[in-house]
C-alpha cells in the first residue's frame, strides 16, 4: 500500500482584525467580559468586501508553492461553505488562477468544522489508490460575510481564514485510521438561510452535540487504533471556543499538556482551524517528529470526524 | 450517587446561575422570561448538570431546548438520571 503524509501547511489570515472592543462598540448592551470568559477569543479576522474564499485560498496555496513545484500537484480539494460561487466549482477556478496542470483532480467539499478531517480521508484515499502522488487540501471560509455586526451569538466567535495542506505519498503511512460521522437531525444547530443571509447558531445545541459526540468519536477511534490514550502525544481538536473545548477535554479527562489550543489568537476559523492549530503547534515546537496526534473536527451538519496522524518533518 | 443528580442539586445549580431563589426557580415555567437568562446561561446550566452526571447529559434528547426545572427533572427521570 502507498502511504501518505502531511508535507506542508501554510495559512492566510485577512489583515482586518476585529477585537472585543469593536464588538462592544457595535453591541453596547452586551457584557463583553462574560462573552470573552466563555469563548476565550479576543480577536477575529474579517475578510474585506473584495476578498473571497478563492482569493484567500490562493494566498495560502501560494505559500506552499514557494516550497513545492506546482507541476507536481495532482489534486486540489477545496473545503468551503462560503465561496462566492455555487456554480462553477471553486476548486476549478483555483486550478486556473494558479495555472496548475489541467490533468489534475479538482473538487469542492461543502463541510464546515469537520471538513479538514473528511478532506484528509479523501486525499489519503486518492494517494493510496496510486492514481496521484501529491495534492493540496485548502480549507477556506468567509463566514463573517454572513454574520452581521450585531449577531451576538456568532460575531464574537468566527474568523475568516484559509489553510493549505500539502499531502504527499510516503513509503510509511502517516495518516489514519479515521472515524467519521454525520447526523442531519441536528441541522438547525447552525445554518445559513438564503432568505436572511445571516448565520444563525443555537449555542446550547452545538455545546450538547460537541460534549456528547466528540468524546464518543475520539473513544471509538482509540478503540479502533488499539492505542492507549496515554501513548497519544497530542490531541488537537477543532478550535470552536474555550467553552466547548474545556467541556470536551473534561469529558475525555485530558490534561492541559496533552492538548493544543490557539482559539484565543485566531478565533474559530471553521475547517481551517485544525491545520492552523497543527502548524502553530509545530512552529511552537509543541509537536515533533513521530508524535502520535489525534485530530477531531465537529460542527455544522451535524458532522464530525477524528483521525490519527503521525507527525513528520514538514517543509 | 455517581452519574445521577438530585432535584435539590438541580435547583441549586439553576438558582445560582440565574440568580433567583430556589423557591422561585421551581415556579418558573420558562427561564427565557427571566432577565438573568440568556444563551450563555443556558450553556452554563447544561455544562454544570453534565459535570454532576459525569458526562451523561447527552442521553437526554433535546436537553438544549429544556428551559424549566419541572421539564428538566422529568427528562432526567426518563433516563434514570435522578437520585
Amino acid at each position: 500500500m502507498q502511504g501518505s503524509k502531511i508535507l506542508a501547511i501554510e495559512y492566510f489570515l485577512p489583515q482586518n482584525v476585529e477585537n472585543n472592543k469593536i464588538f462592544k462598540k457595535n453591541n453596547p448592551s452586551v457584557n463583553i467580559d462574560r462573552i470573552k470568559a466563555k469563548t476565550g477569543i479576543n480577536n477575529r479576522y474579517i475578510s474585506n468586501d473584495k476578498e473571497t474564499v478563492i482569493d484567500i485560498s490562493i494566498k495560502a496555496i501560494n505559500k506552499i508553492l514557494k516550497k513545492f513545484p506546482k507541476n507536481k500537484i495532482d489534486f486540489v480539494i477545496l473545503v468551503s461553505q462560503t465561496s462566492n460561487f455555487r456554480i462553477p466549482t471553486s476548486a476549478c477556478i483555483i486550478q486556473n488562477r494558479l495555472n496548475l496542470r489541467k490533468d489534475i483532480i479538482a473538487f469542492d467539499i461543502n463541510l464546515g468544522c469537520s471538513g479538514f478531517v473528511y478532506a484528509l480521508r479523501m486525499a489519503s484515499s486518492l494517494i493510496e489508490s496510486k492514481e496521484v502522488n501529491n495534492g493540496i487540501i485548502v480549507c477556506a471560509d468567509t463566514y463573517t460575510k454572513h454574520i452581521s455586526k450585531t449577531n451576538t451569538a456568532c460575531r464574537p466567535i468566527f474568523s475568516d481564514a484559509a489553510a493549505a495542506t500539502l499531502i504527499s505519498k510516503s513509503k510509511k503511512n502517516y495518516i489514519g485510521p479515521f472515524e467519521l460521522g454525520a447526523d442531519g437531525s441536528g441541522a438547525d444547530a447552525l445554518l445559513l438561510s438564503s432568505e436572511t443571509n445571516e448565520i444563525v447558531m443555537n449555542g446550547a445545541k452545538v455545546l450538547t452535540f460537541a460534549m456528547d459526540v466528540v468524546p464518543n468519536n475520539v473513544e471509538a477511534l482509540l478503540k479502533k487504533i488499539k492505542i492507549n490514550r496515554n501513548k497519544i502525544d497530542k490531541f488537537i481538536f477543532h478550535q470552536a471556543s474555550k467553552y466547548i473545548l474545556d467541556n470536551i477535554n473534561r469529558r475525555l479527562s485530558l490534561e492541559k499538556d496533552k492538548t493544543f489550543e490557539n482559539y484565543g489568537k485566531v478565533g474559530n476559523t471553521i475547517s481551517a482551524s485544525i491545520p492552523i492549530a497543527l502548524k502553530d503547534a509545530c512552529t511552537k515546537k509543541k509537536i515533533s517528529n513521530n508524535n502520535k496526534i489525534i485530530i477531531a473536527g465537529y460542527g455544522v451538519g451535524l458532522s464530525w470526524g477524528s483521525a490519527l496522524i503521525k507527525w513528520n518533518k514538514i517543509l | 450517587m455517581k452519574n445521577k443528580i438530585s432535584k435539590e442539586e438541580i435547583i441549586k445549580i439553576i438558582s445560582k446561575i440565574l440568580k433567583i431563589s430556589p423557591k422561585e426557580i421551581e415556579k418558573i415555567d420558562n427561564y427565557e422570561k427571566m432577565d438573568s437568562w440568556d444563551s450563555l446561561a443556558q450553556l452554563d446550566i447544561i455544562s454544570a448538570i453534565d459535570k454532576k452526571l459525569n458526562g451523561k447529559i447527552g442521553k437526554v434528547k433535546n436537553i438544549a431546548e429544556i428551559k424549566s426545572v419541572r421539564k428538566l427533572i422529568s427528562a432526567l427521570k426518563k433516563k434514570s438520571l435522578i437520585v
